[in-house]
């Protein structure tokens, strides 16, 4: 009898934390959306610009002047690699929510097995 | 109060218990949203701020002006050039623009943000709407549930 119990408890000690899991990488990824969306329209900013339009990218606290095709292209750079992140944090996310609903079918079954 | 006909069926279905749930997840995203907007509106407010400080430069004849240094102290200054900004178009990038071009950059961030904000609105509108929805079925649950109380008791 204190087996399944002792198994219960591991489980849902295993549930919460997957809980917990799931919520921190929603967490990333709504910043990284917010990321995404600042960047794009920086981008637009630059497609309205031309060579000549001075830029100057802050570095901590001093502003250092840019040439407008390496600005462009670095935020072009950064939005791929924000969009990667996206796609990396969302698999992790249906990852860790199939072994959610894997744990909880478990926990389920237990929990039947226990009041029998 | 009419909503959809298989919105009501389904909240009709569901236990009260369930209801209190879902009225109190409605709660949750009618306050997130509600915080959404109000960042909106101060982002919005601080654009302004930027288009009329521009105006008001470009209006001034002097170009005597005080530098702040800090909230509480000032520096008497001049400007030299009153038609060439350093915008910050985000994400640490800063242009040098015309007084024009600046006040067009901070024009088209306000006018997103109206729109981002009637978006919002009208989510707000539907999410209210709802919750009252969800508040007319679970008051008639509680008075079919109390009023079968009643007439059980009055049986035993």
């Amino acid at each position: 009898m204190s087996d399944p119990k002792k198994q219960f408890e591991e489980l849902s000690l295993a549930f919460n934390e997957q809980q917990q899991n799931v919520n921190e990488y929603i967490a990333v990824r709504s910043k990284l959306e917010t990321q995404f969306q600042e960047n794009k329209i920086v981008l637009t900013e630059f497609e309205n610009l031309n060579d000549e339009s001075k830029i100057y990218k802050l570095t901590g606290p001093i502003l250092i002047p840019q040439e407008y095709a390496e600005a462009k292209l670095n935020v072009s750079k950064r939005i791929e690699f924000i969009q990667d992140e996206i796609k990396r944090v969302e698999t992790k996310i249906t990852e860790e929510e199939k072994a959610m609903e894997a744990t909880r079918d478990k926990l389920l079954a237990l929990r039947a097995q226990i009041e029998q | 109060m009419s909503a959809t006909p298989s919105n009501k069926v389904d909240l009709a279905s569901l236990a009260p218990q369930q209801l209190v749930e879902f009225r109190k997840s409605i709660d949750q995203e009618i306050n997130h949203f509600t915080q959404s907007l109000q960042a909106l509106q101060t982002a919005q407010s601080k654009l302004k701020d930027c288009i009329t400080s521009v105006d008001n430069l470009e209006k001034s004849k002097t170009e005597n002006l005080l530098v702040p240094l800090t909230s509480s102290l000032y520096l008497p200054g001049k400007s030299i050039k009153k038609n060439e900004y350093l915008v910050d178009i985000g994400t640490g990038y800063f242009v040098e623009k015309s007084a024009n071009d600046a006040k067009k950059v901070y024009d088209y961030k306000v006018k997103r943000l109206d729109e981002d904000s009637k978006k919002l609105k009208e989510i707000l509108v539907q999410k209210n709407e709802l919750l009252n929805t969800v508040n007319l079925v679970l008051r008639k649950k509680m008075i079919e549930i109390e009023s079968q109380q009643q007439s059980q008791g009055q049986k035993v």
